[in-house]
């Protein structure tokens, strides 16, 4: 006996209407807390972004003052943005390059290759406080490992984190160590995944080496490589822990990064109006950083569906 | 027979939906009354009739209970004290926290700026229990009153003070031929006493350093406010509205700074700075540093990490035409404004800050290695409690000549910020120390611009909360 259309329709919207119900009161916890601690917060720091505000006391609305300040008078803000962007400028090539190396190095089935894979992995999950202290000795200008580690070759090591010249460079290179095998396991996994045929077609033909990598493994990994392009530019806008623990944004403010900055005006100068701002602007900067990188993309990336 | 039969499907639909979000809702009311009973109000043990007072204050982990409350709560049985210790890179925004959320403790005890508080109304003015029950508040060191106020209203007691003086390591001296028991007492015999002390390797690094200015801990936070005091400085005008950071007796002061530290060799000697860790690897605790300024507290860490160290301790040297000044800072308690119990809360600062608890507290600090404050009574400040631990009295009498730390109340930490700033670029030869200035003065005055407007704009919004309370009052 075949259902009346309408009916069955009516039932099906019934069961959808109930699971659609059910569904939302089990995600409510979550939603509620969506709503209350992280939308409502958003939303009020956009107001807060053109109020002087210090918590204790009712915002006081200033209109486009803050975005001002920073723009034409804060000594800190240009400074703050641009040693962030030659942080992500220079870490994000050295990032990538040395992940893919490190990573066609572990792709291949060797003995003892889980282990190794482990060691390079490791440091990407000890907390970034225990790295910093470490760190902090390694770039020791006297006694650090790396500095008597040069003076064995003769040369000078720098002051590294001392040195305004050299405390960027210095927190790049712990990055760099401290990410790069995270990194490194997103793109064996890439390199496994390509199908062995190009490789042997490409033998047959009589590609080399490096012909091998610049038209089959590159193409083939440009999915995870622009995943990782896109994690590395918005990890390093926010890089904060180990320029708090190691110089507190100096020596002269050369290790003064956004987050940084941000975390100062917030949490010690109490002008949570200054630093909403600063937040909206980076979230903006982000966001277009990102669709600037999806656009690249269409041209850069390969999709073996066609379509992304 | 459609109709009806949807009907009834749709009726129950809606019923078990409700029976449904009912229960849930109960479920949700449960849980938020367990999150509320486990965290908005902490649970109170059972004190009988006794006001219970809560007290928040900074505590590391390793530290023992503090002594007063427990003598308060034994002293009478109207009120009990209760101290919770909270880490120090947390108390500031716990507290403001519950300011905000009008839940504050009955008491807060805290160090530094107390106008970071009492300027945007998060303490209570306690001038009224002074002049009530009389207060004596010549009690306690001059200097360290000037922090407490606000307006012409005083908003914390202080219970504690530290202040810095000179160390220098008699070994050191003897090695260089220097009179081990004759500190430097000038600028110029500091800076002559520092090219001595210094003694270098053949490669030229520095292995013992003389002096190295603005140093005295791991952290890059330098001493700095003391040589432009002794020659007279004065950062914010009368009436506390003019930042002067470029005025003549700070610009001497970092220029000399920052000319000393080019004459001892300024790269030599950073890498020996940054070579100095915490604890036993600081600098003079290890001995690779012959002269230092440094707090009040240092003498127990000397003991602690260097017990054999040969040491003495002088206030600082003092330039030519000045005079003998040194920064102290305090320890202070106040009551949070909207706290429940202001009568009883200020009967405990009563009793903490009279001069037997203070002397007694300092004794059991002093047992414990605990003191990294001295007593902020004069009287229990000189009553010997510092016999176990040598050198207090350089620190007690230098309260005589003591200034407050606290130098611009409404923009401290874009002060120190500022500051911090050109200090460091005039140590590192970068800037001259008048240009530095200037831009620190531009920032931290507008800072203060800044707030003056937002205190206007505060006390126009009290006005008129006050005047619709007054009116709604009326009817």
């Amino acid at each position: 006996m075949a259902a009346h259309p309408s009916r069955a329709h009516g039932l099906a919207t019934w069961i959808n209407r109930r699971e659609w119900l059910v569904g939302y009161l089990f995600a409510s916890p979550w939603l509620l807390g969506f709503l209350i601690f992280s939308l409502v917060p958003i939303l009020l720091s956009f107001y807060y972004s053109f109020c002087k505000y210090d918590v204790l006391r009712p915002p006081m609305f200033v209109g486009l003052d803050n975005y001002r300040y920073l723009f034409m008078e804060s000594p800190r803000f240009l400074t703050a943005i641009a040693n962030t962007l030659y942080y992500t400028a220079v870490r994000l090539p050295l990032m990538m390059v040395g992940s893919l190396a490190l990573a066609m190095l572990l792709a291949r089935p060797m003995p003892g290759i889980g282990l190794a894979r482990t060691i390079y992995y490791m440091p990407s999950i000890v907390s970034g406080v225990a790295l910093s202290i470490i760190w902090l000795w390694m770039f020791n200008p006297q006694f650090g490992l790396i500095n008597r580690s040069l003076a064995i070759f003769g040369v000078p090591g720098p002051l590294w984190l001392e040195s305004p010249n050299w405390s960027k460079e210095a927190i790049i290179l712990m990055g760099i160590w401290s990410l790069g095998g995270g990194r490194m396991v997103v793109l064996i996994a890439g390199i496994n995944a390509i199908p062995n045929q190009l490789y042997e077609a490409a033998r047959v033909d009589g590609a080399n080496r490096w012909q091998q990598l610049r038209h089959i493994t590159l193409p083939q990994l440009s999915g995870p490589l622009f995943l990782l392009t896109i994690v590395e530019v918005i990890t390093s806008f926010q890089v904060f822990t180990e320029a708090y623990l190691m110089t507190r944004g100096g020596p002269l403010n050369s290790s003064l990064f956004y987050n940084l900055e941000l975390y100062f005006v917030a949490f010690q100068d109490y002008d949570m109006g200054l630093a909403s701002a600063m937040a909206w602007i980076l979230f903006a900067a982000t966001m277009i950083v990102t669709f600037l990188l999806f656009a690249a993309s269409r041209r850069l990336v390969y999709y073996e569906s066609g379509k992304p | 027979m459609e109709n009806p039969r949807t009907q009834e499907t749709r009726a129950g639909w809606w019923a078990g939906a409700l029976r449904l979000s009912h229960r849930a809702s109960l479920g949700l009311l449960v849980l938020v009354g367990i999150w509320l009973l486990l965290f908005v109000r902490s649970p109170r043990l059972d004190h009988g009739d006794r006001t219970v007072l809560t007290m928040w204050q900074v505590r590391g982990s390793e530290d023992v209970d503090p002594p007063v409350p427990q003598w308060f709560n034994e002293s009478q049985d109207q009120v009990h004290v209760n101290a919770v210790g909270l880490p120090f890179m947390e108390i500031e925004q716990k507290f403001l926290t519950a300011a905000v959320g009008k839940i504050p403790p009955d008491l807060f005890e805290y160090f530094g700026s107390v106008a970071q508080w009492s300027t945007r109304g998060a303490l209570m003015p306690l001038d009224e229990f002074m002049e009530r029950d009389g207060f004596d508040r010549d009690a306690i060191f001059p200097a360290l009153w000037e922090e407490m106020k606000w307006d012409g209203r005083t908003f914390a007691v202080p219970t504690g003070s530290a202040n810095e003086a000179f160390y220098w390591n008699k070994e050191h001296f003897r090695a260089a031929g220097l009179d081990p028991e004759r500190p430097p007492r000038t600028w110029r015999e500091l800076e002559e006493f520092a090219v001595k002390l210094t003694t270098h390797d053949d490669q030229g690094n520095i292995l013992q350093a003389g002096y190295i200015p603005g140093y005295w801990s791991p952290f890059p936070t330098p001493l700095f406010l003391n040589w432009p005091v002794q020659l007279g400085a004065r950062f914010l005008s009368e009436d506390g509205t003019r930042v002067s950071l470029a005025q003549p007796a700070a610009i001497e002061a970092l220029d000399w700074e920052g000319r000393l530290f080019e004459r001892l060799g300024r790269e030599a000697l950073m890498r020996r700075r940054s070579s100095f860790g915490f604890g036993p690897q600081h600098g003079f605790i290890s001995g690779q540093l012959s002269m230092i300024v440094h707090k009040s507290s240092f003498p127990e860490e000397i003991e602690k990490d260097a017990p054999n160290l040969d040491y003495g301790v002088a206030p600082l040297p003092i330039p030519d035409g000045g005079r003998q000044a040194v920064i102290a800072g305090s320890v202070w308690i106040g009551i949070p404004a909207g706290a429940r119990n202001p009568e009883a809360a200020w009967e405990f600062i009563k009793f903490y800050a009279s001069a037997p608890v203070q002397a007694r507290n300092a004794r059991f600090a002093a047992e414990m290695d605990l003191a990294a404050f001295f007593p902020a009574n004069i009287q229990a400040a000189n009553s010997g409690f510092q016999q176990s631990l040598p050198h207090m009295d350089v620190f007690v009498d230098s309260m005589a000549f003591a200034h407050p730390s606290t130098v611009v109340p409404l923009a401290h930490t874009q002060f120190w910020r500022a500051y911090q700033t050109a200090w460091d670029g005039v140590m590192r030869g970068q800037i001259p120390a008048k240009e530095a200035l200037m831009q620190a003065e531009r920032e931290v005055q507008r800072a203060l611009d800044q707030q003056l407007e937002y205190n206007r704009f505060y006390a126009d919004h009290l006005d008129r909360r006050e005047t619709a309370r007054a009116k709604t009052g009326g009817k």
